[in-house]
């Protein structure tokens, strides 16, 4: 695999005395999946949110194929090819799947606001598109029969596999899932294993922030342990695994 | 007449509303154009031409309002300012105030891009604002451009206003005293108007608003320049009160400060919601009604109060105490304007604590 995509670099972030993220620093490879993983209250949403341009770093350095980010605006870093994820999903509840897609993919389109006041062959073209991008998204998420509902009224997983779509409509280098497998059923996390690994296989870098174990093992490539927004361990499955310090984040002391 | 026109009107935003196929859509639109373009040759005093002229103003104003509300979400309380800017566009280029006589038509175009140059800037520096703070900063600007308008005395004639305002022509033709070819004008700017509002529904611009409008995060994460879609839709929102303004100001060939009060930004607001928020065959509904009541109904209650029922009452005065009822009726009973789009339909139906 070749240069890091995304690369933090000593990135801090406090909210008043409590260090959410404190001087953290990893790097991501092109091509790889990457998970993070910690107890909750660990920082790990705290660093999405640090990387999509939510709140910027107190200090450091993100650096995404090579260019620094920190407090660039999230739509400026959507543009720049990272798409996203939630933790509490943030779908348009009242606008249809489709739309949803369609919106996500609002950054690949050029049609100026007068292409859009008027109508313009090249917008009519660009919107026939766009559509069709949406639906072969949609059907690729086996949500094909969904288009056309409200967000809101998909099933929970169905939401969340949405989700995902409408950060792929971007046509993202960078992926942040923030809990994907979140409530799913065995069945689910299956499928999503999958789904992801497609992700990955058609060229899109995933940091995936998990707590169900069994899909980070079978996924990651590499692996860093958050807690209290310190990385106290990075490494490869097995590596993380046999790491005392992570056994201890994870289960307590032996003697406590 | 009016009265007749008004109900035909509405019948087929109605009917346009319901219908699923576009192209039965087109037909029907197609139909009222026609309808509309004959019906003043079918008798009716100068007086019910006028007063439809009024209310095809007020579709124009509130089409236009509907981008900004409706489409973006951004609750603007001073429209009316944008509409007086557009009319005294006209006034001051004109009329024999510094003398200088630009042609109608140009002028429709210039003061719509002078409004919507307004609407930047007061789109600016507030758009960082949401919900009530938006409205009240747009409140705030919709009473101080009269204001302005009232005391820059040595431009704008202050408090009386400019008059004498240039007669438009078409093709050298003046369009004289009646108010017929305003009533063609106007006629082509709704239609105007409604292309180009539908357009933007439709489009990727209509499709970013309404994400801002949904969850303006998850907006920016898609790759939503927010700050610069809301302004679009001030600037375009504001543009058409401008290209209004100007028919406006011809027509009635005078402007003054107190035609563009407060109210005038209310009444446009109550369109909307009486309408049905973002839906166009909802808010010309709204314009229609709410236009009548206003330019019709309530003043003849006048004369039905002295007439028939021989009491001395100012129902003018109770103008307000109207539109009170009517929307507070219609938030009780039908919080999503009369004919709502799917979205706000959902929105205003779903069980306050439904899990989403």
């Amino acid at each position: 695999m070749g240069a890091p995509i995304l690369e933090i670099r000593g990135v801090s972030k406090r909210f008043g005395k409590l260090a959410a993220v404190d001087d953290l620093s990893l790097s991501v490879q092109t091509g790889a999946i990457f998970g993070i993983i910690g107890p909750n209250g660990a920082g790990k949403s705290t660093l999405f949110n640090l990387v999509s341009g939510v709140s910027r770093p107190d200090s450091g350095e993100i650096l995404f194929d090579g260019v620094d980010v920190a407090g660039w605006h999230s739509d400026a870093i959507a543009r720049a090819g990272i798409g996203r994820t939630f933790q509490n999903l943030r779908l348009f509840g009242y606008l249809s799947a489709r739309e949803n897609v369609m919106i996500g993919g609002h950054a690949r389109l050029k049609a100026t606001l007068f292409d859009s006041l008027l109508n313009t062959p090249r917008a009519r073209r660009e919107e026939r598109a766009a559509l069709s991008r949406a639906d072969e998204l949609l059907a690729r998420f086996d949500l094909a029969a969904d288009a056309d509902r409200f967000a809101r009224n998909l099933p929970y997983g169905g939401q969340r596999r949405l989700e995902i779509a409408r950060a792929l409509a971007g046509q993202p280098q960078l992926l942040l899932l923030d809990e994907p497998a979140a409530g799913a059923n065995a069945a689910e996390k299956r499928a999503l294993v999958d789904l992801v690994r497609a992700i990955n296989a058609a060229g899109t870098t995933v940091v995936l922030i998990e707590h169900d174990m069994g899909v980070v093992m079978e996924l990651c490539h590499r692996i860093a342990v958050l807690d209290y927004g310190v990385k106290i361990a990075e490494g490869d499955g097995a590596e993380v695994r046999a790491n005392p310090r992570v056994i201890e984040a994870y289960l307590g002391t032996p003697d406590a | 007449m009016v009265y007749a026109i008004a109900a035909i009107v509405i019948a087929f935003a109605v009917a346009i509303d319901r219908v699923r196929t576009k192209r039965t859509k087109l037909l029907l639109l197609a139909g009222l154009a026609v309808l509309l373009a004959v019906a003043p040759r079918l008798g009716g005093s100068d007086a019910s031409v006028n007063a439809l002229v009024d209310i095809g103003i007020y579709v124009v104003l509130a089409l236009g309002l509907n981008v900004v509300v409706g489409f973006a979400g951004l609750l603007d309380l001073g429209y009316a300012a944008f509409f007086a800017i557009g009319a005294y566009t006209y006034a001051m280029l004109a009329s024999p105030q510094f003398g200088l006589h630009l042609p109608f038509w140009v002028l429709l175009f210039l003061a719509a891009a002078l409004a919507s140059l307004f609407g930047i800037v007061l789109g600016a520096p507030t758009l960082r604002l949401r919900g009530d703070y938006l409205a009240i900063v747009t409140l705030g600007f919709g009473e101080i451009v009269p204001q302005v308008f009232q005391n820059l005395t040595k431009y704008t004639g202050g408090p009386n206003g400019i008059g004498a305002l240039d007669v438009p022509t078409f093709f050298g033709i003046p369009f004289g005293q009646s108010a017929l070819p305003y009533y063609y004008v106007t006629l082509a700017a709704i239609a105007l108007t409604l292309l180009l509002t539908n357009n933007l529904r439709a489009s990727r611009l209509g499709r970013a608003w309404m994400a801002i409008r949904e969850d303006q995060l998850a907006a920016a994460h898609a790759g939503i320049d927010t700050t610069r879609s809301k302004l679009a839709a001030f600037a375009l929102g504001a543009s058409f009160s401008g290209f209004a303004g100007v028919i406006f100001a011809a027509k009635l060939s005078l402007v003054s400060p107190d035609l563009f009060q407060f109210q005038v930004s209310v009444l446009v607001v109550s369109m909307l919601v009486l309408g049905g928020m973002g839906n166009i065959p909802g808010v010309v509904v709204g314009a229609v009604l709410l236009g009548l009541l206003n330019g019709t109904v309530l003043p003849q209650l006048d004369t039905i109060a002295t007439d028939v029922l021989h009491v001395h009452a100012d129902l003018t005065q109770a103008s307000f105490l109207i539109y009170g009822v009517i929307l507070v009726g219609l938030m009780l009973f039908r919080p999503e304007g009369l004919l709502p789009d799917r979205e706000r339909r959902a929105e205003m139906h779903a069980a306050p604590n439904e899990v989403v």
